[in-house]
């Protein structure tokens, strides 16, 4: 059997309905380029761990400072020289916080921060 | 479209700025195929016209999680079969249940005013009518479109060996219905 198709369309269907479907189509939102869900989770996983490694290292390193100078003699120097440690370090631990916070917002909103929207 | 058209293809869907522009050459090179392919489920152009352009809006919707696994027709022509399967669920629960549920489908094929088929149409479509709804698929994909196999088995994620076995018992049925009407 010959396979004519005995199915019409009427005159210019298909020319028609390729321009009315696109008008047709919703408007799609602009799309920021922020990490989905999953990615964002390791990211921030990871600057923890960073932060977290600093602290016991840090937390580390003022115990082996504070053993030492427990042992020698003048402890009112010791307990300064202690302080002034104390002090410069969580000044260098929060200065480095602040900069994983600028560098892993600065990667999440990079495409929009350089678009010429922005 | 060949291998290459098709990834360049791909790669504007994906990007925002160009989506829309890759979006209508999709409509234009798929829309013919995939409207006879419903036609030839749905019967009557009206719906067959209904069904695409659900089937082009959901494909918009759902663009930017095409993934490339398949091919651009493969996962069209899916979104189009189901689509034509849900509209025609929908036809059936509508219509007064009768002994043969595709008798519904049968009195539209009379009544479509873009059906102009002789006698011999008629029996070859009526006869089609009174497959299982996959047996048609499968049937209206290899007969009039010629489809390969392969092809078919990744749109109907049927195996290609069933598929075979599918369209010999199609023939079959519609030989032994065309040889009881005359």
């Amino acid at each position: 059997m010959e396979k004519d198709n005995p199915f019409k369309v009427p005159g210019n269907y298909f020319q028609n309905f390729k321009l009315e479907i696109m008008d047709q189509l919703p408007q799609k939102e602009q799309k920021k380029n922020v990490l989905n869900f999953k990615q964002a989770i390791l990211k921030w996983s990871a600057v923890a761990a960073v932060i977290l490694l600093f602290i016991v290292v840090g937390i580390g390193f003022m115990d082996t400072n504070q053993s030492k100078n427990i042992n020698n003699s003048g402890q009112n120097t010791t307990d300064q020289t202690l302080n002034n440690s104390e002090q410069q370090y969580a000044a260098l631990e929060n200065d480095y916080l602040l900069f994983l916070e600028d560098e892993a917002t600065l990667s999440m909103y990079k495409d929009v921060l350089s678009s010429d929207d922005f | 479209m060949t291998d290459e058209q098709e990834i360049s293809l791909i790669e504007r869907l994906k990007e925002q700025k160009t989506q829309r522009k890759a979006f209508a050459v999709l409509v234009d090179q798929y829309t013919e195929r995939l409207y006879w392919q419903i036609r030839k489920l749905v019967i009557a152009h009206d719906d067959a016209n209904d069904v695409l352009q659900n089937v082009f809006i959901k494909a918009w919707t759902n663009i930017d999680n095409f993934r490339g696994d398949s091919k651009l027709s493969t996962w069209l022509y899916k979104i189009a079969i189901n689509e034509s399967i849900t509209f025609i669920n929908k036809q059936k629960q509508q219509n007064i249940p009768l002994d043969n549920d595709d008798s519904f489908l049968a009195s539209k094929l009379q009544s479509d005013t873009y059906f102009d088929g002789d006698e011999i149409q008629i029996k070859l479509q009526k006869a089609i009518l009174t497959l299982p709804e996959k047996q048609r698929i499968v049937f209206n994909l290899k007969y009039f479109e010629d489809m390969k196999y392969e092809e078919m088995s990744s749109i109907l994620e049927t195996s290609v060996g069933a598929l075979k076995a599918s369209y010999h018992h199609a023939t079959k049925k519609i030989e032994e219905y065309l040889t009881n009407m005359n």
